[in-house]
């Protein structure tokens, strides 16, 4: 019984891991695309309103650009929000640069390709295409190695409550007592309590109690 | 957590970010072509 619960909380999960992530990475491929078909006819468009309309958008890029940037925003936050809740290994800390270095690929790409018959170098998307690449690359200096972290990290380092915290006690509580069978019997049935914890498969409280049993205390 | 289970999703999530820009680049063909 346990087991099937495990197993449907974890199918919830990676189903909604997916579609949030999975809308995210659509949303910044939209944006991606919208931008290269504005700069393609300039720079700049403009769509409805009382105004006389130099440069009109390509069909359909108004609002697929602004669904993109909605729909990656409200994606992006609700794939924060379970990442947290759930304690999982996740890709948070990419978001910001993956933004900011695909905009950037943008800018250095036409402004040494210009559209059109602009030639030579444009310094204007030159300078954006610059401050993105500093504003997405340099945060990565600190992403990707807490991204390595994330997914390889070993049991003591886990965050969020509790986990991460019964094994390096259990640790410490059988060399307390100079136990060694006993004492590595003892961190396995907490690394797996700790695993039906995490999953969801038992309540913060079932955890607390399970653990006192098997400490003893 | 055990290291095939970290190892589950960062395969889940690799997927959904080919398959979101796989989905992106098709809406965005649809939608401009």
């Amino acid at each position: 019984m346990r087991d099937e619960g495990i197993g449907a909380r974890r199918l919830v999960q990676t189903v909604a891991v997916a579609l949030t992530l999975g809308g995210v990475a659509c949303g910044l491929t939209l944006v991606f695309l919208s931008m290269r078909s504005v700069m393609n006819v300039g720079g700049f468009c403009a769509e409805g309103g009382p105004y006389n309309i130099r440069q009109h958008c390509p069909q359909g890029v108004p609002g697929i650009m602004m669904g993109g940037i909605w729909g990656g925003v409200i994606l992006a936050l609700v794939y924060i929000g379970m990442m947290i809740r759930w304690h999982l290994p996740h890709f948070i800390h990419l978001l910001w640069s993956a933004l900011f270095l695909s905009l950037g690929w943008n800018f250095f790409d036409y402004a040494f390709n210009p559209p059109g018959t602009t030639s030579g170098v444009v310094w204007g998307w030159l300078v954006c295409g610059v401050l993105f690449a500093l504003m997405g690359g340099l945060p990565l200096l600190v992403v990707v190695p807490a991204i390595w972290r994330e997914f390889t990290r070993g049991e003591e380092q886990q965050h969020g409550f509790p986990g991460g915290v019964p094994v390096a006690h259990a640790k410490r509580a059988a060399e307390h007592v100079g136990l060694t069978q006993t004492g590595d019997r003892l961190v396995s049935d907490l690394q797996k309590l700790d695993e039906l914890l995490q999953s969801g498969a038992l309540t913060p409280e079932e955890y607390a109690a399970a653990k006192r049993r098997l400490l003893g205390t | 957590m055990s290291a095939s289970l970290r190892l589950y999703w960062l395969f889940v999530q690799l997927a959904a970010i080919a398959g979101g820009i796989y989905g992106g680049v098709l809406l965005f063909d649809w939608a401009t072509g």
